[in-house]
């Protein structure tokens, strides 16, 4: 796995969590959970950490530790130590104590003094890994120790140490306080003003000027008091080794003066070292809901003097700004708004960050992401940024409407901001949360990028001439040749060209290969940018070829088949295969103003896309049954994207109901899964004695929540032992009639179910539309596509579960005639009354006998579309089976089956279905006037899709040859 | 239907958590109880328990962290079991019920000036200590427990025998002794055998690569076992990831030697490796079993079999992993690294082929 572990930010961090605690179970995430307390980990720590608080699990104990020793967020850092990524460390640790709520003693507590112990042990023994290394290890977990035992004392002891290196003046050659502070952020985060102190200490007498003055200036010019030591003031100690050598010495004096205001507003108090806990702040705005990014190095004075301003405003806990880009936590999930300070140099080149987005750029990218309000802050005369300047992901930001903070009217401009700032926090119920993504953004036409050579340009005509629709109707930009230009000729324009599109279309042919130009410069940058910013590179083989082309090879091509266009000896045939690329472009292009000019999908190949809008989606489901499917789920959003509630995998033991109201009321949707167990929630407040499950649904039902729905169908092999609980009918009963819900039997078809059902709900919260309880069957032809690139394929256009569904839906009519239809050429004996069943089974179905009876719940929801009769059928085997529970019946009947699977293209049912019916004897061969190719006309299907055997049962009906 | 006996519970809990402690321990602990000790609180149990049961301060450690977890039984419960009066019921509370106690913060904070530091000589700079307030009384186990106890790992090491009369005649023939006396009709010499010994011969392949981090102090167990189980012959190798053509004789994986060389050393032996082969990381990795395949022929050339292959990794972990299909391929047979899993493979190094885990 490629992950960057020290540079994961939170929201990455969050995702790994998720996902290793989905994978690997819970043992495994209780012990990560411990794992988190100390700063470096040894496999024989984490042994004893296992053995002493998580030993509950004897046979698969060692692969929970294999599992945090190799977890995705944890780092082998060679010689047998181990470390977790910073914020996934911060995040566990966060967890560690409310997943053991009832314990005397805080957990975190209970294994700061087993670590006591341990290391106790360890410095007395001289093991055989006792080396200078060791033990210097030792003494860093020994402040962990005391970190997570007590606070305060190591706050004191941290304290005191430094002031001891302060007095010893330069015979303390250098102490590395600052490896401390790593250890010590979560314990001592109250303490963050000691922990900037020690690490700007550290980098100060390391030399990094920058980072020491980044570190400590904002600290201010009072002494520090923690316990009864008293540091001395910052300010000193950046005199002391750094030098007050600030880029001018004006702004130097005037940054003096304006640091002695605030200090005067404030009040000057030593005690501020606690400044959580003693500062007032007025409760309308919650605790780090004002975030502030800026340049490290480039804006911390302007940052420091906004901030301070604000602070003096909205409270001391209410504005964050960064001091530690590692070491803190970037508080951005607290964050409702982000201001951006931007000075002249704010988007000069950063070196230290390599090919990544330099660090405040890829907060503002977070916070984009988050979809909170962003307001560019101008200071020291900067101009806002023009979109060209910024990376793709980033471009709306230039779109935003900015403020400047001028020196001269600095205080004006400041109360502006405030007001700007009171206003939101007093309409704020969530929506602003939103506003960027909707209105704020500016709709772009899709640019397309053709690039070829020369010989192929009557290619690149046709492919033109295709365009064109779709120019006209203003979904792609116009282009004049000029532009969209490509082969040898222009290079500057075609570099600018190229810097622009979303999309590029490349003519592969022998001449494009053999292209010096377009191998060496063209295709490497919009490779380049492929992987960088998401743009999509489409690949239209021409003209045939032979050899490969490592970039081409990632790609996948059009034709589909793989066939040259030139091989297409009709002028109609290349028409035909024009089309077939055209509409996807098409659909691209629709995606990307529904998703207004956030990064355009990328469904070629299956990366993390990112959603406009993300959402926070609560999973609720039955733990005992349902753990696997829920994981899922969990695993699935998060790939697409948005975020769950923590909770949903966490393995807490706090009372879960409560917490989870809680949450329902702050996540924007509401998923549920049910399957067959129904036991009943805490009988506090509940005397109707329902399920977790329906209190909470209907908890989503009262605040309105967008509700998704997936109902587990039996597997067929249990179904005699389900309990049919009435409650649990009736719930499901309520749910169907109430909710668009949909049927799942495996993880995968319900994986793929959820990619479809937040799709469509992405694109609700995109056109702005209030998320209607049934989607209308009849949907809007220009949906963004679903990734379910395997069934797209088989289908020839983009086919998901749900539209198979619905697809089905749409057209009941035709299908009961065509049932009448069925019905009378195979001569079932079918009453009046008598239930058909849309079902859908996964894989290993032809195993089970089918059983009717279970069905019956599941046609009432299908009913409620009057016209419906929703028809199962299902069969890839073609073999009737008599119902078992057909006592009631006069007599068995057999029944023909129709597998409707998402994992199957409807083709490929389509066929199977009909080679069924030719094996059947039960359907007269000869004919008559049944003829069935009105039903594949409906569902698209093409005569050539049809297998031979299937056009052969077709055609067998004389009167109404298909095809 | 029987009324359990007091303390069975229990007992069978430490039993199957691995307490050596036997049924003779069980029956002095009911005996105690039937003369009145241990009776009426947990306290008295406790201390029961551990003066009979208890014989190390690792064990002591157990037995108290088990009692503690233990959830206290309500009042009610204790009232109606007991017939207690309220009144005792509350002197025992505040006497026995102690909680644990606070922490003690006040060595750090009246520690005051005095800092030590500690001068590193891996990065040559100090570093302040921490002073940590006393242990208290909360007691934890600092002794890493092996996968299979290196007792357990000896005993099944023994099962490995192959008993063959070899070497200097220097046991008694007692039967022919008498025959040839009959014989004879004379006192003669004492006819002399040769005695019999364990023939098995055993190589031992352990994966020393990094994903077997969690397991490397199982080796140091596995050397003593080998030293101490009795084989007629037995050696100890090492290797990463997959052997190719190389074994190696440290576990820092130094000292490599041709398995040509080692085969050339060592004849004909069983074979045994130890490596989760993948699955600790879980992922596939096709060409690795292709090396694999390669080495199993190579050790069947060697001429090394059969092979026995122990995966520290659990059964439902090998799915979908490399180790699937090592397990697959023939030749292989991998077994979990439990004693149940140990006993299957060393029955199939001894040829009992029966016992072949599916």
């Amino acid at each position: 796995m490629n992950v960057d572990i020290a540079a994961l930010n939170p929201l990455e961090a969050h995702e790994l969590v998720l996902a290793f605690a989905a994978q690997r179970g819970e043992s495994a995430l209780r012990l990560a959970l411990h794992a988190a307390v100390p700063q470096v980990l040894r496999p024989d720590l984490l042994h004893l950490l296992r053995l002493n608080f998580v030993s509950d699990a004897p046979s698969d104990g060692s692969a929970a530790e294999a599992d945090v020793l190799f977890a995705p967020f944890c780092e082998d850092i060679g010689n047998g130590y181990f470390r977790f990524a910073g914020n996934a460390r911060r995040l566990l640790l966060r967890n560690l104590d409310p997943t053991y709520p009832d314990e005397s003693v805080p957990r975190s507590a209970r294994i700061g003094r087993f670590l006591a112990a341990w290391i106790d042990q360890q410095s007395r023994s001289a093991g055989p890994e006792y080396d200078a290394l060791y033990a210097e290890y030792l003494e860093v977990e020994r402040w962990s120790a005391l970190g997570f035992l007590d606070a305060d004392a190591a706050a004191a002891q941290l304290a005191d140490a430094i002031r001891h290196a302060l007095a010893a003046e330069e015979t303390v050659a250098r102490m590395r306080v600052g490896s401390l502070v790593a250890a010590l952020s979560t314990p001592l985060g109250r303490y963050s003003r000691l922990l900037a102190y020690a690490a700007g200490l550290d980098a100060a007498q390391a030399g990094n000027a920058e980072r020491a003055r980044d570190l400590l200036y904002p600290l201010g010019k009072q002494a520090l008091l923690v316990g009864a030591v008293r540091l001395d003031a910052p300010s000193e100690v950046l005199r002391k080794y750094v030098g007050t050598q600030r880029a001018s010495g004006q702004r130097q004096a005037q940054a003096g003066a304006r640091e002695s205001e605030v200090a005067a507003t404030d009040k000057p108090s030593v005690s501020q070292i606690f400044d959580a806990d003693t500062a007032p702040w007025r409760p309308a705005v919650p605790a780090g809901a004002i975030y502030i990014i800026f340049r490290h190095g480039a804006s911390a004075e302007e940052t420091v003097r906004l901030g301070s301003f604000l602070r003096g405003r909205f409270g001391q806990a209410a504005v964050v700004w960064d001091l530690l880009p590692d070491e803190l936590p970037l508080a951005m999930a607290a964050a409702h708004v982000a201001l951006v300070v931007i000075g002249p140099d704010w988007l000069d080149p950063d070196e230290t960050s390599g090919s990544r987005l330099p660090a405040h750029l890829r907060d503002l990218e977070v916070a984009m992401q988050d979809a909170i309000p962003i307001v560019p802050v101008l200071v020291r005369g900067a101009r806002p940024p023009h979109p060209d300047e910024l990376p793709a992901s980033l471009r709306p930001f230039a779109e935003l409407e900015a403020i400047a903070l001028d020196d001269s009217r600095w205080e004006a401009d400041c109360e502006s901001l405030v007001e700007w700032l009171e206003e939101l926090f007093t309409t704020q119920t969530g929506a602003p949360r939103r506003a960027l993504a909707t209105s704020d953004m500016v709709r772009r036409p899709y640019s397309i990028f053709i690039s070829y050579a020369h010989e192929d340009e009557r290619f690149k005509d046709e492919l033109v001439q295709h365009l064109a629709g779709i120019n006209r109707q203003g979904l792609i930009a116009s282009w004049d040749d000029r532009e969209i230009e490509g082969g040898d000729a222009w290079r500057e324009k075609i570099n600018d060209a190229m810097n622009v599109c979303d999309l590029a279309v490349l003519l592969i042919s022998p001449a494009f290969i053999a292209s010096g130009f377009i191998n060496e410069s063209e295709l490497p940058e919009l490779v380049k940018r492929r992987q960088s910013e998401g743009i999509r590179v489409l690949p239209v083989i021409v003209r045939s070829f032979a050899w490969h082309l490592e970039e081409i090879d990632q790609l996948q091509v059009r034709p589909k088949d793989g066939k040259a266009l030139a091989s297409l000896r009709t002028r109609d045939a290349r028409d035909h295969a024009w089309t077939i690329i055209v509409q996807e472009i098409a659909g691209w292009a629709r995606a990307h103003q529904a998703s207004a000019g956030s990064k355009p999908w990328d469904g070629v190949d299956d990366t993390v896309q990112r959603p406009a809008t993300r959402l926070r989606i609560h999973v609720s489901f039955t733990r005992e049954d349902l753990a696997e499917y829920g994981a899922a789920v969990v695993r699935t959003l998060a790939q697409l994207g948005h975020s769950t509630t923590l909770e949903d995998v966490w393995p807490s033991q706090a009372p879960t109901l409560q917490r989870a109201l809680i949450d329902i009321a702050h996540c924007d949707v509401f998923a549920l899964i049910v399957g067959w167990s129904y036991r009943p929630g805490p009988p506090h407040n509940n005397p109707e004695q329902l399920s977790i499950d329906e209190l909470e649904y209907r908890r989503a039902r009262e605040l309105g929540k967008p509700c998704l729905v997936f109902l587990l169908q039996p597997d067929p092999a249990a179904l005699q032992s389900i309990e049919r609980d009435t409650r649990l009918s009736a719930f499901r009963t309520q749910l169907a009639r109430e909710r668009n819900v949909w049927f799942f039997t495996t993880v995968q078809e319900l994986e793929v179910l959820v990619i479809d059902a937040v799709r469509r709900l992405e694109r609700d919260v995109n056109d702005e539309l209030p998320s209607s309880q049934t989607p209308s069957p009849a949907a809007s032809p220009d949906r963004p596509k679903t990734r379910s690139e395997a069934i797209a394929a088989a289908y020839g256009r983009s086919v998901s579960g749900m539209e198979l569904n619905d697809l089905v839906v749409q057209m009941n009519k035709e299908m009961n005639a065509f049932i009448a239809e069925l019905v009378a050429a195979t001569d079932l004996p079918v009453r009046e009354g008598d239930y058909f069943f849309l079902g859908r089974l996964g894989e290993g179905y032809e195993r089970y006998p089918f059983n009717w009876e279970p069905f019956r719940d599941f046609a009432g929801p299908l009913l409620r579309y009057p016209d419906s009769i929703p028809v199962v059928m299902v069969s890839a085997l073609g073999v009737s089976t008599i119902p078992p529970s057909a006592s009631r019946e006069e007599r068995p009947r057999p029944h023909y089956r129709i597998f409707i699977s998402p994992s199957h293209a409807i083709v490929d049912i389509v066929n199977v279905w009909l080679e069924t019916l030719a094996d059947d004897r039960s359907i007269p061969q000869d004919g008559g006037d049944q003829g069935y190719s009105w039903f594949f006309r409906n569902l698209g299907i093409a005569p050539e899709q049809l297998s031979a055997k299937a056009r052969r049962f077709v055609n067998s009906f004389p009167s109404q040859p298909y095809a | 239907m029987t009324v359990p006996l007091p303390l069975e519970g229990l007992y069978l809990h430490l039993v199957r958590s691995g307490f050596p402690i036997s049924t003779r321990d069980f029956e002095d602990a009911l005996t105690g109880l039937e003369l009145g000790h241990g009776a009426l609180t947990r306290e008295r149990l406790h201390w029961l328990c551990e003066t009979l049961w208890v014989r190390s301060d690792e064990e002591r450690v157990r037995l108290d962290r088990l009692f503690r977890d233990l959830p206290r039984p309500s009042d009610e419960t204790i009232a109606a079991l007991t017939g207690s009066t309220a009144r005792a019921r509350g002197d025992k509370k505040s006497e026995l019920g102690r909680e644990p106690s606070e922490i003690d913060r006040a060595p750090a904070r009246a520690a005051g000036p005095s800092v030590e530091f500690v001068g590193t000589q891996a990065s040559g700079v100090a570093l302040p200590r921490a002073s940590l307030p006393v242990n208290p009384d909360e007691a934890f186990i600092l002794t890493p427990r092996l996968p299979v106890s290196l007792r357990s790992l000896i005993v099944i090491l023994r099962r490995f025998r192959l008993a063959k009369r070899s070497g200097p005649k220097t046991e008694l023939d007692i039967d022919a002794t008498v025959a040839e006396q009959a014989r004879r009709g004379t006192i003669v010499e004492p006819v002399l055998v040769a005695a019999r010994r364990n023939q098995a011969r055993l190589i031992v392949a352990v994966d020393a690569s990094p994903s077997m981090t969690p397991w490397r102090r199982f080796y140091r167990g596995v050397a003593e076992a080998l030293e101490r189980s009795q084989l007629g012959y037995s050696a100890l190798y090492y290797f990463s990831n997959v052997p190719r053509g190389v074994l190696f004789e440290s576990d820092r994986v130094l000292r490599p030697q041709s398995i040509v060389d080692v085969a050339k050393q060592h004849g004909a032996c069983a074979l045994l490796v130890l490596s989760d082969a993948g699955a600790a990381r879980g992922a596939t990795n096709r060409r690795r079993v292709e090396q694999t395949k390669g080495f199993v022929s190579d050790a069947a050339d060697a001429p090394w079999r059969p092979l026995a292959w122990v995966n520290p990794m659990p059964h439902s972990r090998w799915r979908g992993t490399t180790a699937e299909r090592i397990a697959a391929l023939p030749g292989v047979n991998m077994f979990e690294l439990n004693e149940d899993g140990l006993v299957q493979a060393i029955d199939l190094l001894r040829g009992k082929h029966s016992v072949l885990a599916t």
